[in-house]
């Protein structure tokens, strides 16, 4: 089959996730493993991150990719990439127990923010694109202005509704809104100048 | 802020799910309304989609425990793919199961069938996905909601999502709509509101309020955030 362009790391891999979707659509279930193993480091970290409870983390994260294993035939790759179905989930679904009540009393009950240690970092083995985009993403969220990085990582990162951010931050529900549609504006541009 | 820039603003929010549960649907249904006519917004909400899931990869990651790898693994195995199979067991579930089978061919009520224009397949996907994992949970519950001369049901699980279902229902007087409402300590939360269509209703509900004794529908001219006519559908919830 001929591709009417060149393909990049990124491509091929959306292609090995569409494959491996598909096959778990039938039933393979290390196909799907393959597809857990891929990005399941990325998904719990994102959900330690917001949650700051490990053990909450993994029983959020577990649901997705079951969730993930249940509608894995429904999904559309042209609807966006494999891994951007899976994140946007994973997102979701703590961000659902981030609002919980019973959430709530579990991460006051914490002693403190989660401390990775290099032990975590080390435990986890990537594909090379894959750390390459996460330098990318890092890099770009980096050079956003303080003030969008700010609101931004609040808001996604927090688990915070635009609301809360505003009164956390003491600013404007309208500038809140502002920064984080700015602020997604320029990430985009600015993966967009540098990761291709 | 025109009502453009403010839609714009709210795809951001949608995307990094920083709206509140209470606003979600009905900011869905505004975009809905919204994006067909709008290319720029269209664009946006693509261009956005996908750098918003990106910025997971901003987290430090972190290796799944030996014990979540094992546990993944047994609950692939041992979960059925088509959840009705495993909702036979209990009466309850089986209904669940018999209304979720019924409503999937269903077509959705006119906020959704904005949808068709664009967004239509990941509504879907996601309304399944919703109602898969309502189905496929014991905590589930059903209530019916008793009207003069019909009734509606709502499928539900504490604290988290839910639809609410109709069939042969008479659409409300002309220029009103129906408006779902849960009722906590007394307080009327607004859901959405909604119309028929043929007969038919499917409401999604993204969060049942916690603690919610009481659901109940009423006629209004639009959306309100206090019912200002007495409840012609109620039911209560366990």
């Amino acid at each position: 089959m001929v591709e009417p362009r060149a393909m990049g790391a990124s491509d091929l891999s959306d292609r090995r996730d569409r494959d491996l979707l598909a096959s778990a659509a039938q039933g393979d279930e290390e196909a799907f493993m393959a597809f857990y193993k891929r990005y399941s480091s990325t998904a719990l970290g994102l959900s330690v991150r917001m949650l700051r409870n490990r053990a909450l983390a993994e029983e959020v994260i577990q649901e997705v990719f079951l969730e993930v294993w249940r509608s894995a035939g429904r999904f559309d790759p042209a609807r966006g990439s494999a891994r951007s179905w899976l994140l946007a989930r994973a997102h979701a679904r703590t961000v659902d127990a981030i609002r919980r009540e019973e959430a709530s009393k579990r991460r006051e009950r914490a002693d403190a923010p989660i401390e990775l240690t290099q032990d975590h970092a080390d435990a986890v083995a990537e594909d090379d694109w894959l750390e390459d985009r996460r330098a990318q993403v890092r890099s770009a969220l980096n050079r956003l202005p303080d003030a969008q990085r700010e609101v931004l990582e609040k808001a996604y990162f927090g688990g915070l509704t635009q609301r809360e951010v505003a009164d956390q931050m003491d600013i404007p529900l309208g500038t809140v809104k502002t920064r984080t549609l700015h602020g997604l504006k320029r990430l985009k541009a600015s993966l967009e100048g540098g990761s291709r | 802020m025109n009502q453009h820039e403010e839609l714009q603003t709210r795809i951001a929010a949608y995307l990094i799910d920083g709206l509140p549960a209470t606003e979600v649907h009905r900011s869905e249904r505004e975009l809905l309304e919204h994006l067909p006519g709008c290319e720029e917004c269209r664009d946006l909400m693509v261009d956005l989609r996908e750098v918003a899931s990106e910025l997971a990869l901003a987290a430090q990651p972190v290796a799944p425990s030996a014990h979540m790898d094992a546990a993944m693994r047994r609950a692939i195995s041992e979960e059925p793919r088509l959840v009705v199979s495993v909702s036979e067991r209990k009466p309850r579930r089986a209904l669940a199961v018999a209304l979720v089978a019924a409503l999937l061919a269903l077509p959705t009520t006119w906020a959704l069938n904005l949808a068709g224009r664009l967004d239509q397949a990941e509504r879907e996907a996601r309304a399944s996905t919703a109602l898969e994992q309502l189905v496929s949970d014991p905590a589930v519950r059903t209530v019916s909601l008793a009207g003069k001369d019909a009734a509606m049901t709502l499928v539900y699980k504490p604290g988290s999502q839910g639809v609410l279902l109709a069939d042969r229902l008479s659409p409300p007087p002309q220029g009103k709509v129906f408006e779902l409402w849960f009722i906590r300590s007394g307080t009327p939360v607004p859901v959405d509101v909604f119309r028929p269509q043929e007969g038919r209703v499917r409401v999604d509900v993204s969060s049942v309020p916690r603690g919610a004794e009481v659901v109940a529908v009423t006629v209004e001219d639009r959306f309100v955030s206090q019912p200002t006519t007495a409840p012609i559908f109620v039911g209560t919830l366990a």
